[in-house]
């Protein structure tokens, strides 16, 4: 069975590539395997989410590729550096430059204005200089809140938060955008125009998003869905959105 | 300069708790800058009551003449050295034991025999307060303390007769009128100063020309303990008949009574400490609750990439702050309570007074504003605080990033 690309197509160096990867857990006296040999490419441009139930081990593959943790075994890659070479420094550098997050919770700096949480990124990534207050407020007008900018978190709705968030994320135009349920605490009309947006950023600018989720709105605006289960890949399925019948999708068994 | 922002903002973010945290830390310094305040007034007043009653800024004594301040040997008086080439102003006393008896009634007391010209350009005497005349030139007059007299029940126009033994050791004694009450900035003389003008006393004492001290005043902003030693260099301590008179500055002669207020100042040092001792574990607690309270935006800072050692320093200034602000408000505080009794004065109370009339000390004491303990305590504080925050502030930079970011 072949895996058959739908919407753009990926471009041959992947952005982020796992090969063997496992992850484990000491609980107690037992060792939890939350990853079991996973191998997965990630590449430029894509809208991909991690699909399965809890405990599947969506959350700690996008820590994996966020850099957040590290594997136990096997090789993670990001724009083909060897995340196990790189120190803890180098690995925050990275987060800092190349990747931006989006969380269920929001997130959000609760003592700093949206503008300011926005800023955040720029001035952790180092890129607070010449011309960045308009970068951040073209940002926070790309996402609709050019007039909350001096709002702190508590002042804005759970739409709103999230709208900053991917504010956030975007400011500093990373590699990849990881989206750990970022539909989770919103309701469906907040949460499908919270998808809509990023959908449009992928679409307009190219974008990179990998989401893990177990929502079916995201499920059906990912243009790639990997079904993860009990820590390892059951399917990869790459779908053409342009065509909504059920054969605009293909489903690969991992490994395949 | 973002850490320190961000450091601000968080202090505020529970005030309550901010403010509760803080109480012993404001309560420690203002304690502090207060309290020593008040002991350098207390150094002030006892100087002040000494310098311009008895001792003026050098006092000169004959080689075998007591230290002690409360033993008054006239025959140890001698012939006093000139000091000829003094630019100063020197007032030569004969200090001496002596009894003041009024219909049976005795106590005894310090003669103070004075040359009036001399002893009022070494002792100023506008702080005194005359309750009657300074006795007149030749006549048998004499001036008592105002709490002597209040003891005896004595008071202007009465007629008292003073013993004493003379400088050859004989006992003599004379009738003199009382013509004023004495009441200075020194509670020992006023509860023991018989004042006689020095040809009277010449009289009682037999002293023809010899004298017990010599009080020396100097101009401007010299330091006495230097003119000291340029006097004993030039030779100018050496009396007519050879003796070598001994010289001591008003501290030196005060070292004692200063000693004393040193200990209170490390009493003070000692329960600050305690104070602030018990300020570090409050602040800790208040960190580490900050710490564990917000281990997801910790983590949200560790994934949008910022150093841990940012992370720790954000902690660490956090509680530098929360010390150095809380010690500010003391030192504040404290500095206000200083400034206003040093204008004002702390007025002790009569009961107090008769307790402490003994003491070489004025009734209002003025606390001295310094510096010192205000700077002391501020960087004392901040430093404490700044220690007790180390630990929450590894805490926070520890935490492992993907378990911080989800955590409730």
């Amino acid at each position: 069975m072949t895996t058959t690309s739908a919407g753009s197509e990926p471009s041959p160096t992947p952005l982020c590539e796992l090969v063997g990867v496992k992850k484990n857990y000491p609980l107690g006296d037992l060792i939890v395997h939350a990853v079991k040999g996973v191998d997965v490419r990630i590449y430029a441009g894509e809208f991909t989410a991690f699909a399965g139930p809890s405990g599947s081990g969506k959350s700690t593959l996008l820590n994996l590729v966020g850099c957040l943790d590290r594997q136990s075994e096997g090789q993670v890659y990001i724009e083909g550096r060897d995340v196990a070479t790189l120190s803890d420094t180098e690995l925050g550098d990275v987060r800092a430059r190349r990747i931006g997050f989006i969380f269920q919770s929001f997130n959000l700096i609760p003592v700093l204005t949206a503008y300011e949480n926005v800023e955040l990124a720029l001035r952790l990534a180092g890129l607070v200089r010449k011309g960045h207050k308009e970068r951040v407020e073209e940002a926070l007008r790309s996402v609709g809140l050019a007039d909350y900018m001096g709002r702190r978190p508590a002042q804005l709705s759970g739409g709103q938060q999230q709208r900053v968030a991917i504010a956030r994320a975007l400011v500093k135009t990373p590699a990849l955008i990881i989206a750990d349920e970022p539909t989770a605490n919103l309701d469906s009309k907040n949460g499908a125009a919270i998808l809509d947006l990023m959908k449009s950023m992928n679409a307009d600018n190219g974008t990179t998003f990998l989401f893990s989720t177990h929502d079916p709105m995201v499920m059906e605006r990912a243009r790639r869905i990997i079904h993860l289960q009990d820590g390892q890949i059951t399917g990869d399925e790459r779908r053409d959105l342009t065509n909504p019948s059920p054969s605009g999708a293909s489903v690969a068994p991992h490994g395949a | 300069m973002f850490i320190l922002t961000l450091a601000l903002r968080n202090l505020f973010r529970n005030t309550r708790r901010t403010v509760i945290t803080s109480g012993a830390v404001v309560f420690g310094v203002a304690f502090q800058v207060l309290g020593w305040g008040l002991v350098d007034g207390l150094d002030d007043n006892f100087l002040r009551a000494v310098a311009t009653t008895t001792t003026g800024d050098i006092l000169i004594r004959p080689p075998d003449f007591p230290t002690d301040g409360l033993s008054y040997p006239v025959e140890e008086a001698s012939i006093p050295p000139a000091f000829a080439d003094f630019s100063g102003e020197s007032a030569p006393r004969a200090l001496f034991t002596a009894r003041v008896v009024h219909h049976g009634d005795a106590a005894r007391g310090m003669g103070v025999a004075y040359e009036p010209d001399a002893d009022y350009t070494v002792f100023p005497r506008e702080r005194w307060r005359v309750t009657g005349v300074w006795p007149d030139s030749g006549k048998a007059e004499v001036a008592l303390g105002d709490a002597m007299a209040r003891m005896m029940g004595v008071g202007v126009g009465d007629q008292v007769t003073v013993q004493a033994r003379t400088v050859e050791g004989a006992q003599n004694a004379m009738s003199y009128a009382i013509t004023a009450l004495i009441h200075t900035d020194n509670g020992q003389m006023d509860n023991s100063a018989i004042w006689l003008r020095m040809e009277i006393a010449e009289e009682l004492l037999q002293l023809k020309g010899r004298r017990t001290h010599v009080s020396l005043r100097i101009g401007g902003l010299q330091d006495a303990g230097t003119v000291r030693d340029e006097l004993v260099a030039a030779g100018a301590l050496t009396a007519p008949d050879g003796q070598v008179w001994s010289a001591t500055t008003t501290r030196e002669e005060a070292a004692d009574m200063l000693a004393i207020n040193d200990i209170r100042r490390r009493a003070i040092l000692l329960l600050v400490g305690v104070i602030m001792a018990i300020a570090a574990t409050g602040i800790a607690n208040t960190v580490i609750m900050a710490a564990y309270e917000r281990v997801r935006e910790i983590g949200t800072l560790l994934a949008l990439g910022m150093k841990r050692r940012d992370v720790s320093a954000l902690f660490l200034v956090e509680g530098a702050l929360l010390g150095f602000g809380a010690g500010l408000a003391g030192a504040v505080l404290g500095s206000f309570a200083v400034l206003y009794w040093q204008s004002n004065g702390i007025v002790l109370s009569e009961d107090l007074m008769k307790s402490q009339s003994a003491l070489p000390v004025s009734a209002v004491i003025y606390t001295h504003f310094n510096w010192a303990p205000v700077l002391g305590s501020l960087t004392f504080s901040a430093v404490i605080a700044t220690l007790a925050s180390v630990q929450p502030a590894r805490f926070a930079a520890r935490l492992n990033p993907a378990d911080a970011v989800r955590a409730d």
